[in-house]
Order: C-alpha cells, then structure tokens, then sequence
C-alpha cells in the first residue's frame, strides 16, 4: 500500500514538474512530447470548464 | 525536454485546442440566443409588434395570446418576442438592430423591470457569459463602444470574441452546472424549478434589501441618468424605423411590490424615468401591478404560463386600443 502511495506521488510529481525523474523505467515512454502535449491541452480544456463559475447565481439559459 | 521536443508538445497542444474551438463553434450553433435570432430572421418581413427584453418580456410576454387580442380589430397580426434570458441593454440594442435588418415592425414594447433601463450592462469581459455572449457575435464594435470596459477588458473582449472555446464557454459550464445541481440534490429533496432554472436563485438578482434598493434607487436619480446610453440608442433606433415604442414596467410579484415599489423613492424614480420615456417619444405603461395573484408567478419574477396568458392578454388590449395611432411601416 505504502509503495503504491510513492509511486503515486512520484508519479504526479513527475507529471506536475516537480520532478525529472520517473518512478519507474517501464514508464520511459510518459516523455513523449506528444503525451505532454495532449496533457497540457487536457488541463487547459478542464480549467476553461470548471474554472471562472463564482459562488454567485449565474444565470445559464439550458 | 529538449527544443524539439518542446515544440512537438506545443503543436500537439495546439491542434487538441483547435479541434476543441471548432468543436466548440459546432455545438453553438443551436445555442438559446442563435435560436432566437434565427426565429427573427425566419419572421414575416412585417410584424405588428416587436417585443424586447430579458427573460421578463421572454416568459411574460406569449405572442399567441397579444396576436389573438390585436386581431380583434387587426385580421394579420403578427407578434415576434424577442427577449432573451440574462441579457442586459446592450444586448437589447444589438438585438433590435439585428431584427430591424430583416423586420419591419409598427411597435415595439420594450419591457424593464428595477433599474434596468438605467444600469443593467456587464461591467467586465469576465461577465460576459452565458446569453451575454451574443455582444461577441452581434457587432462587437457597437457593444464596445457601449460597455464600460478598461483597456484591459477591451484586450480580453478582443481575444475572446475570437475564439469560441472562450466567447462559448458557458456551453461546457452549463453542463457541468447540471451535474453540479443533480449532485447538489443527492438525499435532499428536490429544489423548487421553473422554465429558467430554480426558484430560489432569481431572488438574487433582487435588491436583497429595501435599503439596498432604496440606495440604489438614489443614486440612480442623483446621477440623472435613468436611461442609459444604450436604451436611448434602442428607443433612437426603433423611432428611426418608423415604430411606435411602448415601454412596460413589467408585473412584478405582490411580494417584491411591498417590499420595493412600496417605497417612496420608487414613485419618484417612477416618475422621472416615465418623464424621460416620454421624452424619448415612447409610451410609458406602469403593468408593474397588473398581476396580483401570486399564484401566477413562477418565481418572484417571471410569470407562470397562465400568468403570462393573463398579462398578454391585457397587453394585447391595450395594444388594440393604441393601434390606430400605431404609425404603418
């Protein structure tokens, strides 16, 4: 459970730039400019999703 | 990751972003505010009445029912409502310069409701959301020559006018305020719900307060502006086209009645926006208290679909009884 946990958090860390180094050498290929560009789209398609609606009523016409 | 890598990324980035705009721009296209215009579009070349407005004048207003009352004296009446939910002046005025592009109308009734007339424009390009965002796509560059946006706003409106992963954001945010709701209600019982969403959350766009509106009610009349620029330019523009302008003070439920028309400052503000109608050369209709069943009234604005039949019919009657000074397109 403990390793899972690390691995996890190196994983993310790794995701999130904190860290270069990857978790383990079966995963190599999580540096494919590709995957990196699909991941950045990805966070940026979430943000514009979630991000900017306040706790105040917004009226959207369903 | 070196340069090359960089820039495959970015190029990735860029293409996933480009679907997801033109995406995007396909689901739109059936938006509420793209429906009504189409509908306007798809109009009679000659209609009798033009009805303008936010979601007050879109529920209130049933043009069914104002038809049958003016062809009591008029055997073709034809009554186009084109009010959209959430919109402000500014979009009214971009609205009815659309319409009068394919319409020619005798009269148009522009329904208000508070301070509307006087102050109702998004303030910041972050507020342009939801149907506001017709003021992207209906001649930006009269928008911004109405809104009071900075430099800074005026970039952003640039930008995001642009793009409809950005002008169009509120398509995603409406699905995702739907599932926020559904969650929101998960082991609780079900929230009170009319056509334009829950009950409860258009008591927001009240006052809050007496005192609150009172204040506003104030300063408003310190200022001396009750209309703003873009309903002089709304009521300029419809006079231009030949068209009689009957200004309505939409109903209002008994409760927001007692607790803000009931105020002496609102008889003052009352009467100097009538006055400034009038100098405009529109007619001034107080239907503030036309309803007073509060059993016809959805939420504590908008009517209910027999409310609606029962104001547009009295509606209708009045525009029966102006029809012969109605000037002939």
């Amino acid at each position: 459970m403990e390793s899972s946990i690390v691995f996890v958090r190196a994983l993310l860390d790794f995701a999130g730039g904190v860290n270069r180094e990857l978790p383990s050498s079966s995963l190599e290929w999580l540096r494919s400019p590709i995957l990196w560009g699909l991941w950045w789209a990805v966070l940026i398609l979430i943000d514009l999703t979630f991000a900017g609606q306040t706790s105040r009523f917004i009226y959207i016409d369903f | 990751m070196n340069l090359r890598d960089a820039l495959s990324a970015v190029a990735v980035l860029g293409l996933v972003l480009t679907g997801a705009n033109i995406a995007t721009n396909h689901l739109v296209q059936t938006s509420v505010p793209r429906q009504r215009l189409r509908a306007l579009d798809e109009s009679p070349p000659t209609i009798d009445v033009l009805a303008i407005g936010n979601s007050l004048v879109e529920a209130d207003i049933s043009p069914e029912r104002v038809e049958a009352r003016l062809r009591t004296t008029h055997t073709r009446a034809r009554v186009a409502n084109a009010g959209l939910g959430a919109s402000g002046i500014v979009e009214h005025f971009l609205i009815l310069r659309h319409a009068r592009k394919h319409l020619r109308f005798r009269t148009m009734v522009y329904g208000f409701f508070d301070h509307q007339m006087a102050e109702d424009f998004v303030r910041s390009n972050a507020e342009i959301i939801g149907n506001h965002n017709v003021l992207y796509y209906l001649e930006p560059e009269v928008a911004l020559r109405l809104l009071p946006f900075g430099w800074w706003d005026r970039l952003l409106f640039a930008v995001c006018r642009r793009s409809a992963l950005l002008s169009e954001r509120s398509v995603m945010w409406s699905k995702v305020e739907r599932m926020r709701r559904s969650m929101d209600e998960l082991g609780m019982p079900a929230k009170s719900t009319d056509a334009f969403g829950r009950t409860a959350d258009f008591t927001t766009l009240e006052a809050g307060s007496s005192r609150a509106f009172v204040l506003r009610s104030e300063a408003i009349l310190r200022s001396g502006i009750l209309l703003a620029e873009p309903v002089r330019d709304l009521f300029s523009t419809a006079a231009e086209a030949g068209a009689r302008i009957v200004v309505v003070e939409m109903p209002m439920h008994p409760s927001h009645l007692r607790t803000y028309y009931s105020q002496p400052v609102w008889r003052e503000y009352r009467a100097r926006t009538r006055e400034a109608v009038l100098r405009s050369g529109a007619t001034y209709l107080n239907a503030s208290d036309w309803v007073s069943d509060s059993n016809l009234f959805a939420d504590n604005l908008h009517l209910t679909k027999h409310g609606a039949q029962f104001f547009s019919d009295r509606l209708g009657a009045y525009l029966t009884q102006i029809q012969d000074s109605v000037p002939t397109p």
